[in-house]
């Protein structure tokens, strides 16, 4: 999809304590952790590969500010400007009667700016083709992948310390991820 | 990566954390004092001031008890270390118990079926004579007030035998206690929050009002458990048990339910606001005449804005001296908050004076005491606590 084919270290581990030394001794000895593939959220990782935090949140309260805003400014329009109705004899600008639709369309606004902004950083979209680290990946196995610069590398050095760390394999693969 | 095992790392320090005796003993006097010259003077006020800071020293006990009971029911391990400090709120129930039974001497000037003017309103209300005759309702009162403290006292036993043995059964017995609790809680919570606040105004009812008071008892529940682990930790203690990560869960918590009690304020407030029944709306219209309108529209800001606002960026929720002026602002809006329950009942308009303070500096003072030596008489972390190794390496 990205194109060009580049060459990686894949190493599998079978326990996630493992994946987390691994990944810290890597970025210890200065070298760089392309990706850390998981069956589910390890704690600890995102540290050891040290992610930045990241901006999903910033989505979620864009989302929920334009939500609050947006149902605020309709209720408004549609019962004061628009269309008044005598509800109960209640005044046409019943504000509090707006907020159990606002805080709906609040979390609305939220949830599915969330799930948007998540799945357009992250590529996901109809008829893409799956690019798949290592199979193993896809079951039960931890998996890093490290990029593979021939000039910065010593292969043995690597795959030495991946090994002392607990890899169950490691191995160079030429993957378009 | 895994800390070590907190046996060693926590011994007791019993010399330091008790507080001296002249804080409870000056607390008690100046109860005394307080009472005895505002009975003098301005006998109504002051029985609802003692029925408000009563009820707070009540809420943090069961606060207390709640987040120990819910602790041991879901399984949950990153409260671990902060157990101890949760149990230790139970400490304040007897003198809760003895403050609300105290209520007896002032029945006639808070509560209306007391004075015996129910039969006048029985027409109209839902309290029925027989369910509001007085002795019938102080011994539902101590009934409900000594359940309470039996099962805590209970929780407290085991997990104090679990310090001395790494026996699993103290734990299954703490989970029965929690399990029973729970239920038992739900009831009798339900019918007592009617008994002291709702039953003020016998014609009014609300039937969400059980919930919402609930919803006030938790958030002071974990508002004081997060001020007492805060101020702890300024003093040393549970350095290497609670981390940001154990500050963040609490800041959840916080953020979780004053955003919970907002949303049943607004739940009975709305509907109340809506139906504009005659026999509901009167509750709110007194709220909202201009001498209370004030502490109203305070009562909103300080226990729902203030803490949604701050809480929301995910920092404030893992650094201490954030969460510590939070709390300190939420025990605040807890005072309020009660204070509006019962005062518009028994008085014409808010009386914010020395008596006020000095009764909830009092009360404050008796339960800080009970709570802290409660609290070092057995060591900080709990021993032998199967969750406290994942505890101690819990991460968000």
């Amino acid at each position: 999809m990205s194109g060009a084919a580049r060459e990686f270290i894949v190493a599998r581990f079978g326990d996630e304590r493992h994946v987390v030394d691994a990944v810290r001794a890597v970025r210890e000895r200065g070298l760089r952790v392309f990706d850390v593939y998981a069956p589910y959220p390890v704690h600890g990782l995102d540290e050891a590969m040290a992610l930045r935090r990241s901006r999903l949140p910033w989505a979620t309260l864009a989302g929920g500010c334009s939500g609050f805003v947006a149902a605020i400014a309709f209720q408004y329009y549609a019962a004061v400007v628009s269309w008044n109705l005598n509800v109960g004899g209640k005044p046409d600008n019943s504000m509090l009667a707006f907020i159990p639709i606002a805080f709906e369309i609040t979390v609305l606004g939220a949830g599915l700016a969330t799930a948007a902004a998540f799945l357009a950083r992250s590529g996901l979209r109809p008829a893409i083709r799956a690019r798949t680290v290592d199979l193993s990946a896809t079951d039960d196995a931890f998996v890093v992948a490290l990029r593979c610069r021939q000039t910065a590398f010593d292969r043995n050095l690597v795959e030495r310390l991946l090994f002392e760390h607990g890899a169950q394999t490691v191995a160079w693969k030429v993957l378009d991820l | 990566m895994i800390a070590p095992m907190p046996q060693t790392a926590q011994p007791p320090r019993a010399i330091t954390l008790p507080p001296p005796r002249w804080v409870g003993a000056a607390a008690v006097a100046l109860a005394s004092i307080a009472i005895a010259s505002g009975l003098t003077f301005d006998a109504a006020r002051t029985w609802s001031d003692l029925l408000v800071d009563g009820f707070l020293v009540l809420a943090a006990a069961l606060g207390g008890l709640l987040f120990v009971a819910i602790h041991h029911l879901s399984g949950a391990s990153w409260s671990a270390g902060v157990r101890r400090v949760a149990e230790a709120m139970t400490g304040a129930l007897p003198v809760a118990a003895l403050m609300m039974l105290g209520l007896f001497f002032g029945r006639r000037s808070l509560y209306p079926w007391a004075a015996g003017a129910l039969s006048a309103v029985r027409e109209s209300g839902p309290a029925s004579s027989w369910y509001f005759a007085t002795p019938f309702v102080f011994a539902r009162m101590a009934l409900f007030l000594i359940v309470w403290t039996v099962l805590a006292a209970s929780i407290v036993r085991s997990s104090g035998r679990q310090d001395l043995s790494a026996d699993p059964i103290h734990r299954r017995r703490m989970v029965r206690d929690s399990a029973l609790f729970a239920v038992v809680f739900a009831w009798t919570f339900s019918l007592a929050a009617a008994d002291w606040l709702l039953s003020l105004d016998p014609r009014w009812t609300s039937t969400i009002f059980a919930v919402y008071v609930f919803a006030g008892v938790f958030v002071e529940g974990v508002a004081a458990i997060t001020l007492a682990v805060v101020l702890l930790h300024e003093r040393g203690y549970l350095a290497d048990v609670v981390t940001p990560h154990h500050m963040h869960d609490l800041g959840k918590l916080l953020f979780a339910f004053t955003t919970f009690w907002a949303y049943i304020w607004l739940s009975q407030y709305l509907l109340i606001w809506y139906g504009n029944l005659p026999d509901e709306a009167g509750y709110y219209q007194v709220r909202t005449s201009p001498a209370w309108i004030g502490l109203f529209a305070v009562n909103l800001i300080v226990n729902w804005a203030i803490p949604f606002l701050v809480l929301l960026p995910r920092e404030s929720k893992r650094r201490r001296s954030v969460l510590k002026r939070v709390a300190i602002v939420l025990l605040f809006g807890r005072w309020l908050d009660v204070y509006l329950l019962v005062a518009p009942q028994t008085a014409k308009a808010p009386s914010f004076g020395v008596l006020e303070i000095a009764l909830a500096v009092a009360y404050g003072g008796i339960a800080w005491y009970a709570v802290s030596t409660t609290l070092a008489r057995r060591p900080l972390v709990a021993r032998h606590d199967p969750c406290l190794a994942d505890c101690l390496r819990h991460a968000q």
